[in-house]
C-alpha cells in the first residue's frame, strides 16, 4: 500500500510505502540522532526492492525527502554502488561474475549462452522485458565457480545445461 | 598431518555452530565474561595481543596489538569498533564462512575490543551481496541481545555494548577502511587521506578501531588459550593460523585454516591437487588479485607466510590462493584483472582513475590482437606511474599485479601478440 507522508505544511514529501518507511525508521535507530544520512544505502535498497528491483528519479527524491538530506547526496549513492540499478525495468535480474577464478573455470560459456538466449549485452534488458543481464565482480563464491545470480539466489557450480534448465523453470 | 581449524573454524563439527547454544558448546562467551568479571586491564589484553603476534588478517597484516595500543582509549567521547566484513578481494571467501558458521565468535571478538578500547558501539560492515551471511549475522545479534550478551549491562556487568550490522551495496573500494567509514556515514565510498587515521578520526569524526572479520574472530581463542599458545604456531613474524581461500584449477576448492608458514605444496595437497590430472601447475596468485602472480617453480618452493611471499616479490594479502594449470592464458587473466580495477576505481584521484582505465584499455587491444610489443612497455609504465601516487592502496593493488605479470610472463605476452 502506498502511503503519502505529509509534512506540517500539508505538503506530500514522499510516496514510499509504509512498509519501506517502517524499515528505514528501524535502521535510523542504529545511528546517532543527527546522522540519518547513514541510512541512505539501506533506504535505497528497500525502495529498490519494493519497486521490482530498480530505482528511478522519484524514489531518489522520496528517499532524500524522508531522510531530510539534499537530493544530490542520495543520487551520489545510487550511482556509486553497483547493486543499485536506475531507470530500468525487468522481471529478473541475472548477474554473472567474470572475475579471475570464474573466468578461468567456465563463466565465459555461461555469458555467451545468456547473451545468445536473451539477445542482450551486459547492462541491457531483453526485448520482452523479462531479463536484465548484469556483469558483476567477485562475489566471494570462487570455490563454487562459475556461478549465476538470479535475484538474491546464487546458482553455483553452473554449466550451460544446468543454467538452461534453471532458466526454463523461471519463465 | 597438518594442524587445521583451531581458531575461526574450531567449531566446524559442532551441530548448529552458528547458534548461541552451538557457540556455547565450545565455551563461547566465557572469555569476555571472565575478562569483565576479573576486571582484566586493557593494558594486559593489549600486551597479550602483542605477544601473540597476531597480525591483521584482512590483507595489510598490521600487528593487531600495536594497532590497539595506538588507540586513544582514554579519550572522552563516543568511540567505535568497526568490523570490515566487506570481503571483496577477488579470490577471497574466508570471512563469508566465518559470518555464516561462526558469527558469535566475531561478536565476542568485537565485545572484547569494545571493552579494551572503551567503545560502546560497534558496526559490522557486511558486503551487500552476502544475503545468507547477513541473515545469520542478524540472527546471531538478535540472540545475543535476547540473552543480555549485547546491549546495556553486558551479562549483567557495568559495561554496555551495542552492535549493529551495516550492509554495503556493491563496491570493492569499501573494503578500504576510510572508504568503509564514508559508506557507514551514508556517502559514496571515496577514501580519505591518512593521516588522520581512523583511530583518531573515524566514524562521524570519532576514534574508530577497524579490523577484519578474521582478526576479531581470532581474538577470543587467542585470549582463552594464551599468547604463547598462539605464537607457538606459524613462523617468525607470522604467528598463528590463516584461512586460505583456495580456488581455480584444484580438485577441492575451499577454505583451509592452517598455520602460517605452511608450504604451498602442502596447501595444494589439502585442496586435492590439480583438478585435471593431465595438466601441470603453471602459476599461482597467492594473496588475492592485488598480489603479483608467481610461476609454479617459484610457488612450489614457497611457504605461506608474510616474509616468504614478500621476498618472492608478491604478498600474503588476504590469503586468496588462485591456482592456474597450463591450460591458462596469462594474457586473458591479466585482461580480467585490469577490468576489475578499472571497474572498481572510485574515480577520486587521477593516477588511479585514468591509470586503471588506461591499463584495461591496453589489455583489451592486446587480448583482441590489436596491440603491439610497445604496448607492453606502455602498460608497465602506466602501472609504475600509479604506484605510490594515489590516495589509497587501490592504485597500488591495480598496478602490482600488472607489473608482476609482465615480469614473469613477458615472453608469453610477446608470443600472443606475435601470433
Amino acid at each position: 500500500m502506498i502511503t503519502a507522508v505529509i509534512n506540517n505544511k500539508n505538503k506530500i514529501i514522499t510516496e514510499l510505502s509504509s512498509s519501506v518507511l517502517e524499515k528505514i525508521d528501524e535502521w535510523i535507530l542504529k545511528f546517532p540522532k543527527s546522522c540519518k544520512r547513514s541510512a541512505t544505502l539501506i533506504a535505497l535498497k528497500y525502495a529498490q526492492d519494493f519497486n521490482g528491483g530498480f530505482l528511478n528519479n522519484t524514489l531518489i527524491t522520496d528517499v532524500a525527502s524522508y531522510l531530510e538530506i539534499p537530493r544530490i547526496f542520495v543520487l551520489e549513492v545510487a550511482t556509486f554502488y553497483s547493486m543499485y540499478h536506475m531507470n530500468k525495468a525487468a522481471k529478473y535480474k541475472i548477474s554473472v561474475c567474470t572475475n579471475i577464478t570464474c573466468s578461468q573455470v567456465g563463466s565465459k560459456e555461461l555469458v555467451s549462452y545468456l547473451k545468445g538466449r536473451y539477445s542482450v549485452e551486459f547492462g541491457m534488458v531483453s526485448a520482452d522485458g523479462k531479463v536484465f543481464l548484469n556483469e558483476v565482480e567477485c562475489l566471494a563464491l570462487c570455490d563454487k565457480a562459475p556461478l549465476v545470480q538470479i535475484g538474491t539466489t546464487y546458482y553455483t557450480n553452473m554449466n550451460v545445461n544446468e543454467l538452461a534448465t534453471v532458466l526454463d523453470r523461471l519463465e | 598431518m597438518i594442524i587445521k581449524d583451531k581458531i575461526c573454524f574450531r567449531s566446524k563439527d559442532v551441530k548448529n555452530s552458528w547458534t548461541l547454544s552451538g557457540y556455547r558448546e565450545n565455551g563461547g562467551y566465557s572469555v569476555i565474561y571472565n575478562i569483565i568479571k576479573n576486571k582484566v586491564s586493557a593494558e594486559s589484553i593489549i600486551e597479550d595481543l602483542k605477544k601473540s603476534g597476531l597480525r591483521g588478517r584482512g590483507g595489510a597484516g598490521f600487528p593487531t596489538g600495536l594497532k590497539w595500543s595506538f588507540f586513544p582509549r582514554t579519550k572522552k567521547g563516543q568511540k567505535y569498533i568497526v568490523c570490515n566484513s566487506d570481503e571483496g578481494e577477488p579470490g577471497t571467501f574466508k570471512d563469508r564462512d566465518i559470518l555464516y558458521y561462526n558469527p558469535h565468535q566475531l561478536i565476542e571478538g568485537m565485545l572484547i575490543a569494545g571493552y579494551t578500547l572503551d567503545a560502546t558501539v560497534g558496526y559490522n560492515y557486511i558486503r551487500g551481496e552476502f544475503f545468507e551471511q547477513i541473515e545469520r549475522m542478524e540472527c546471531a545479534i538478535k540472540e545475543a541481545y535476547a540473552e543480555g550478551i549485547l546491549g546495556k549491562n553486558v551479562m549483567g556487568f557495568d559495561f554496555s555494548f551495542d552492535l549493529f550490522n551495516f550492509f554495503g551495496a556493491g563496491a570493492y573500494i569499501c573494503g578500504e577502511e576510510t572508504s568503509l567509514i564514508e559508506s557507514l556515514e551514508g556517502k559514496a565510498g571515496l577514501p580519505r587521506f591518512k593521516p588522520p587515521f581512523p583511530a583518531n578520526f573515524g566514524v562521524y569524526g570519532q576514534p574508530t578501531n577497524v579490523n577484519n572479520t578474521e582478526t576479531y574472530a581470532s581474538i577470543p581463542v587467542i585470549l582463552e588459550k594464551g599468547a604463547s599458545w598462539h605464537a607457538s604456531f606459524g613462523v617468525k613474524d607470522s604467528a598463528g593460523f590463516k584461512i586460505f581461500s583456495v580456488s581455480g584449477h584444484v580438485k577441492k576448492p575451499g577454505n583451509y585454516e592452517v598455520p602460517l608458514g605452511t608450504p604451498f605444496a602442502d596447501l595444494l595437497d589439502l585442496a586435492g591437487g590439480m583438478r585435471n590430472a593431465s595438466r601441470k601447475l603453471k602459476a599461482v596468485i597467492p594473496g588475492g588479485s592485488s598480489s603479483s602472480v608467481l610461476p609454479a617453480d617459484i610457488m612450489l618452493g614457497i611457504n605461506m607466510d608474510f616474509k616468504s611471499l614478500a621476498d618472492a616479490g608478491s604478498m600474503l594479502g588476504s590469503g586468496a590462493v588462485i591456482v592456474f594449470d597450463d591450460s591458462t592464458c596469462m594474457v586473458d587473466v591479466l585482461y580480467h584483472i585490469t577490468k576489475f580495477y578499472a571497474e572498481e576505481s572510485c574515480g577520486q584521484c587521477t593516477p588511479c582513475r585514468e591509470g586503471t582505465a588506461w591499463m584495461h584499455q591496453i589489455m583489451c587491444r592486446l587480448r583482441d590482437k590489436r596491440g603491439s610489443i610497445e604496448d607492453l612497455d606502455l602498460l608497465n609504465s602506466v602501472a609504475s606511474n600509479i604506484l605510490g601516487n594515489t590516495i589509497c592502496a587501490l592504485g597500488d593493488a591495480a598496478a602490482l599485479p600488472v607489473k608482476g605479470m609482465l615480469l614473469h610472463y613477458r615472453s608469453e605476452f610477446i608470443e600472443y601478440i606475435s601470433k
